[in-house]
């Protein structure tokens, strides 16, 4: 009976239609206002956590399928569902809009109620990203996103916020035309517009690779990949602490999602014929992107530049497996490669968010992102530092935290089908630390700098929870990642069955 | 410890693993309270004849550092005789080399480790009490029994672990040698092909701790003990007895130019730091520096992002201008076209 609960709906339409009530109650009252929007994106979490309790880990298939007819005439449905690759993400989307709300409490004094509002519509509009089945639902959803996110930025952004939205703009909408392209070109030849008829639709090759790049281009913008990801660091740059978090946890997510949802399953013919292109962009994200984090000046264009080359290990992991599938049939390696994609994506979820709301803490207080102004912030700031050096730690890919099993869980595989692939990934563990470890010792340890820094103030309780939570589950993923593994084992079987056998 | 493993004693490297985790604790303990009797000064020029104000660090310090060179009887001994004899009875290749660089290194072991034990607890006091009085009263005069004028022994907090780690410094050696190495510790764990293992000749001629101890003070095979009590008469003369020695020993290696060479490519530690810093550090920095203003700033936003957008600028400004607002401009395109198309559509 629970199962029969549209959990998913609810889910989807609790921010959307909360976020809506947040923004009538206005900025007249913003205490109001800012415990509405509390409530609601707790009242989300409290919905989605049952997906992961309802969630039968030993299928592959959709669960908790919702299906009711929208549009008729064309064929579109209102289609939901989740496997073991959604519900995760959904989870960390639930998750991750609580700490924004929180993140934003005193923070924000400018138009509080748009503000919470924004961000609760588009928590929504991320899940129904990753619960749409239907072509064309996702397709609504992954456009509607770039809205509140455009408004994030553009009203409560930097300086050079205008540049900024409307580069994030253009350079995602032009990705995604052409996935409409494609989307309306498999509907007239499937006839219908739901994702699971399209991963059994026979396709030739030369539809397979313009099909396949039109995915390319949207997703390749999302995650995003070299050379389409200049958007990013301005992006983060301008945006408000809380846009940077739902900027790096979960929309660059959307991208890595796609390649499961779409590419993978869909084109498989020429995504193997095409592998060595995603590979070598991978490889030019980890060591090139790398290295131009770690001349940065500015710790929020760091951490977004870490987060491209980070996201290079979840590409390279989806597009490992066709080498494996061809040098190593059957072996360990090509289930690995997908869920230590999956486990990157998760794990970069919390530590980018981390990073990016320590960024916060300190812009809170000296307005300056600049590496140059901070220096010895540990002795003012004992218990933040900790913190701080946890996080850093995470994103160098200690073992222990979340960001080392995903990492080696791909160069492992990797390693399986050829040894200089695994190299190129492997010096992120050198070029990563470099990057991080050196942020950490400007910022952190050394001498006081300067009066700004002796007169910082140590972070506060809402600000220590905040934090505590996403170290929670940093250490958690790392320590013990099976529970987040396990939902996927049967997922990840069923996708490389599907990529496995040719669609032509 | 890797010496051992290359002479396949796999038992005797974990043996001194053990033995040395206790003793350098101890040193590295010890080290540290006489940093704080001086008030955070690491220089050991600053410090001398410590042994009087803190008597508790003076003995435990003496016991780390006689264990580390290897007194018989001590825990060091056992682990680095244990050694020095795989390596003596190795069959290895290169085993003659790796034999007389270990007996060097007990001789250097022992001079440096006693250089630093006699210029910090013995000979004279060089640290200055009125000025350490004065700079820290100042500003921290309630807190006054942590900057005094002279130096004296830390609260129990550091003292009580010293001498737990003193202890075992001692015997752990005499205690452990016979189970770790002859027993059956590891029967169960190591396993050497029988022809490489140089603990079979060692067992025979194993007689126990106490024998063992006594053996090396005539052991003409291994003069460990008489090359570590060198050591550290060499130190006590050179240190304590004509401290002007040192400086001018130095004066005579800067007086001879490969002497001198030799004596910056060891401060220098060969290089090692600078090549690090300047060329894989910098290299990396440079690197980074150059893909990030050319490549992403300059190519693909530069020219390709922003360069779109100015180049529709541009289109735009030329195409505005056909969009003049006059009637008659619009008539007379319309009229042209029309002509245009008939014409085609005719022929």
């Amino acid at each position: 009976m629970l199962a029969e609960f549209p959990f998913l709906s609810f889910v989807i339409w609790t921010p959307i239609i909360g976020g809506v009530a947040v923004l009538f109650i206005g900025d007249d009252s913003p205490a109001k206002a800012k415990r509405l929007a509390l409530v609601v994106a707790l009242l989300t979490f409290a919905f989605s956590l049952p997906l992961y309790g309802l969630f039968n880990s030993t299928l592959g298939t959709m669960q908790l399928q919702e299906l009711s007819p929208w549009i008729p005439t064309i064929d579109v449905y209102y289609h939901l569902g989740v496997d073991g690759f959604s519900m995760p993400l959904i989870l960390l989307t639930s998750f991750t809009t609580v700490l924004v709300v929180i993140a934003g409490w005193e923070v924000i004094q400018y138009r509080v109620a748009q503000y919470m509002a924004a961000f609760l519509v588009m928590e929504g509009l991320m899940i129904g990203v990753f619960a749409a089945l239907d072509a064309i639902l996702f397709y609504v959803f992954f456009e509607a996103m770039l809205i509140p996110m455009f408004l994030i930025i553009g009203i409560w952004g930097g300086p050079r916020r205008v540049y900024a939205t409307i580069k994030f703009f253009l350079y995602t909408f032009l990705g995604s035309v052409f996935m409409l392209v494609a989307l309306i070109y498999m509907y007239f030849q499937a006839g219908s517009f739901d994702i699971l008829v399209f991963h059994d639709l026979k396709l030739d090759m030369q539809e397979q690779i313009l099909i396949f790049l039109a995915f390319l281009i949207a997703f390749a913008v999302k995650v995003p990949m070299w050379p389409v990801h200049t958007w990013l660091p301005d992006a983060h740059v301008e945006a408000p602490t809380g846009g940077s978090v739902i900027l790096a946890a979960i929309t660059l997510k959307i991208g890595g999602y796609g390649f499961l949802r779409f590419s993978l399953p869909i084109t498989p013919d020429a995504a193997s014929y095409l592998d060595w292109f995603i590979i070598s962009l991978s490889l030019i994200a980890v060591v090139y992107i790398s290295l131009v984090a770690l001349v940065q000046q500015d710790m929020k264009k760091l951490i977004a530049y870490s987060s491209i080359a980070h996201m290079g290990f979840v590409t390279l992991g989806f597009f490992i497996i066709f080498n494996l599938a061809e040098n190593a049939p059957g072996s360990s390696g090509i289930p690995m490669a997908i869920e230590g994609g999956m486990v990157q994506m998760i794990s970069h979820g919390f530590i980018s968010g981390a990073l990016f709301l320590c960024v916060g803490v300190l812009y809170d207080r000296l307005h300056s992102r600049k590496i140059s102004d901070y220096g010895g912030v540990v002795n003012t700031m004992p218990v933040f530092a900790a913190f701080m050096v946890l996080f850093a730690m995470a994103n160098a890919g200690l073992p222990g935290t979340s960001g080392f099993v995903g990492e080696f869980m791909v160069i492992l595989s990797s390693l399986q089908a050829n040894f200089w692939i695994a190299f190129l990934a492997a010096t992120t563990l050198i070029l990563g630390a470099s990057y991080t470890l050196w942020l950490v010792k400007r910022v952190i340890f050394g001498a006081v700098a300067n009066d700004g820094v002796a007169a910082l103030k140590d972070i506060n309780r809402r600000e220590i929870i905040m934090l505590s939570l996403l170290a929670i589950m940093i250490l958690l993923v790392g320590i013990w990642p099976d529970p987040l593994v396990s939902v996927m084992h049967p997922t990840v079987d069923n996708l490389i069955e599907h990529v496995t056998r040719s669609k032509l | 410890m890797t010496v051992a493993l290359g002479a396949s004693a796999y038992s005797v490297a974990i043996f001194h693993l053990m033995t040395h985790a206790f003793f350098k604790a101890l040193l590295f303990l010890a080290a540290g309270s006489v940093i704080i009797a001086m008030h955070h000064e690491q220089n050991i020029w600053k410090m001398g004849g410590l042994r009087k104000y803190m008597p508790i660090t003076w003995i435990t310090f003496l016991v780390g550092t006689l264990a580390l060179v290897g007194t018989p009887f001590f825990a060091g001994f056992y682990s680095k005789d244990s050694i020095l004899e795989a390596v003596h009875l190795s069959q290895t290749p290169g085993h003659t080399i790796a034999f007389v660089a270990v007996l060097l290194g007990v001789f250097v072991t022992s001079f440096y480790s006693f250089r630093l034990y006699f210029v910090v607890f013995h000979g004279k006091e060089r640290f200055n009490t009125e000025e350490q009085h004065d700079t820290h009263a100042s500003h921290d005069a309630h807190d006054d029994h942590h900057h005094g004028g002279v130096p004296h022994e830390p609260p129990a907090v550091v003292t009580i672990p010293l001498i737990l780690l003193a202890i075992p410094s001692v015997i752990i050696g005499a205690l452990t040698i016979g189970p770790m190495l002859y027993g059956d510790v590891f029967s169960s764990s190591i396993f050497v092909n029988p022809e490489h293992n140089p603990l079979h000749p060692m067992a025979e001629e194993y007689h126990g701790w106490w024998q063992y101890a006594l053996h090396s003070f005539i052991n003409v095979n291994i003069p460990a003990f008489w090359l570590a009590l060198a050591g550290a008469v060499s130190a006590w003369y050179m240190y304590l007895k004509r401290p002007e020695l040192p400086g001018q020993i130095q004066a005579k290696f800067a007086q001879s130019k490969p002497l001198a060479i030799l004596q910056t490519t060891l401060e220098q530690k060969y290089w090692f730091d600078y090549i690090n810093e300047r060329y894989i550090a910098g290299g990396g920095r440079l690197l980074g520096r150059g893909l990030w203003k050319y490549s992403d700033a300059g190519l693909i936003d530069g020219l390709i992002v922003n360069g779109t957008s100015k180049a529709i600028g541009w289109l735009a400004t030329i195409v505005r201008r056909v969009q003049t607002g006059f009637l008659y401009h619009y008539a007379f395109a319309m009229i042209i076209g029309l002509l245009g198309l008939l014409t085609w559509v005719v022929s």
